[in-house]
């Protein structure tokens, strides 16, 4: 069946769920696992006509910060996997647009499939589904598991 | 992890690819599957004022044994899915004007604790993202959706 199981994380409590189902199927199929995390890119400071957008932190801060988040996203994967026995990788990526990250390495990684929460950082806000997962089930091309 | 997984189909090219994943799932965790087809319900004619005419083209009688040959033929084809992957397998029609409330109703009927269904099913790929009723389903569903695309 699958083999190698993508299992997107944005460090919310909701997407654990995410990772917990897929480390779980990967453990009952022999499959294993790849943690992605999506950190966004970092905007530079603007000063244009009327509009100024000054980033609370420096780039190297906003690197050291995201990178922390990083880990620590991706510390869930790893301690779910060994706890399930199941063999894994972890990887940072950075996007604007975290569906097109979590496509990108599905495709790099060669998953099989993915099994990620229905809803994100973003909460349940009212949605039915989360904007991520809306826009990787309409752009994947492999099979993907959508747990609430 | 998964022990009775639903598999929804329409009779559908593209819903038989749901039907073959969620198969294979079950073979690969030992579960077995339910299949459900949701039959329309018969329309009778509606004679309004002016404006307003519909006429089926079968009778009643006629229009539900079409339905259910309908539905025989799709529920057919997951249990020989089944069969060739040695999957247990129970299969159920049920009448609805609406399959996705059909069809998660089914589930929890049946116990069933995933969904496996392709991305679209009869009205075909028309543009969207998602079909119909897997959207609805995705939004609704309390356990897990498998979406096969």
């Amino acid at each position: 069946m699958y083999r190698h199981i993508l299992v997107p994380t944005d460090g919310s409590k909701l997407a654990a769920k995410g990772v917990r189902a897929g480390v779980r199927l990967a453990a009952a199929l022999g499959a294993r696992v790849t943690g992605v995390f999506v950190i966004p890119p970092y905007v530079p400071p603007m000063y244009g006509e009327g509009i100024i957008y000054v980033p609370g932190r420096a780039p190297g801060e906003y690197r050291k910060a995201t990178q922390a988040q990083a880990r620590k996203a991706l510390s869930v994967v790893e301690i779910e996997a060994q706890a399930a026995r199941v063999p894994y990788a972890t990887r940072s990526a950075t996007a604007d647009q975290p569906w097109r990250a979590i496509l990108s390495t599905a495709r790099a990684r060669r998953c099989d499939a993915i099994v990620m929460a229905s809803h994100g950082r973003g909460g349940l806000g009212g949605l039915i589904l989360g904007s991520e997962t809306t826009r990787v089930l309409a752009g994947s091309k492999i099979p993907v598991l959508v747990v609430r | 992890m998964f022990r009775n997984i639903l598999v929804p189909t329409d009779g559908s090219k593209l819903a038989a690819k749901g039907i073959r994943a969620g198969v294979r799932l079950a073979a690969a965790l030992g579960a077995k599957v339910t299949g459900v087809y949701v039959i329309f319900p018969y329309v009778p004619p509606i004679y309004g004022e002016a404006a307003l005419y519909y006429v089926p083209g079968l009778s009643e009688k006629e229009g539900k044994k079409a339905y259910e040959k309908q539905a025989k033929k799709a529920l057919d084809a997951v249990r020989a899915e089944a069969k060739r992957a040695g999957v247990r397998c129970v299969t159920r029609s049920v009448t609805s004007g609406q399959p996705w409330q059909a069809i998660l109703r089914a589930a929890r009927a049946g116990r069933c604790d995933a969904i496996a269904m392709g991305s679209h099913g009869r009205g075909g790929l028309g543009g969207l993202i998602l079909g119909s009723e897997t959207t609805h389903v995705l939004a609704h569903s309390k356990i897990p959706v498998l979406v096969v695309r």
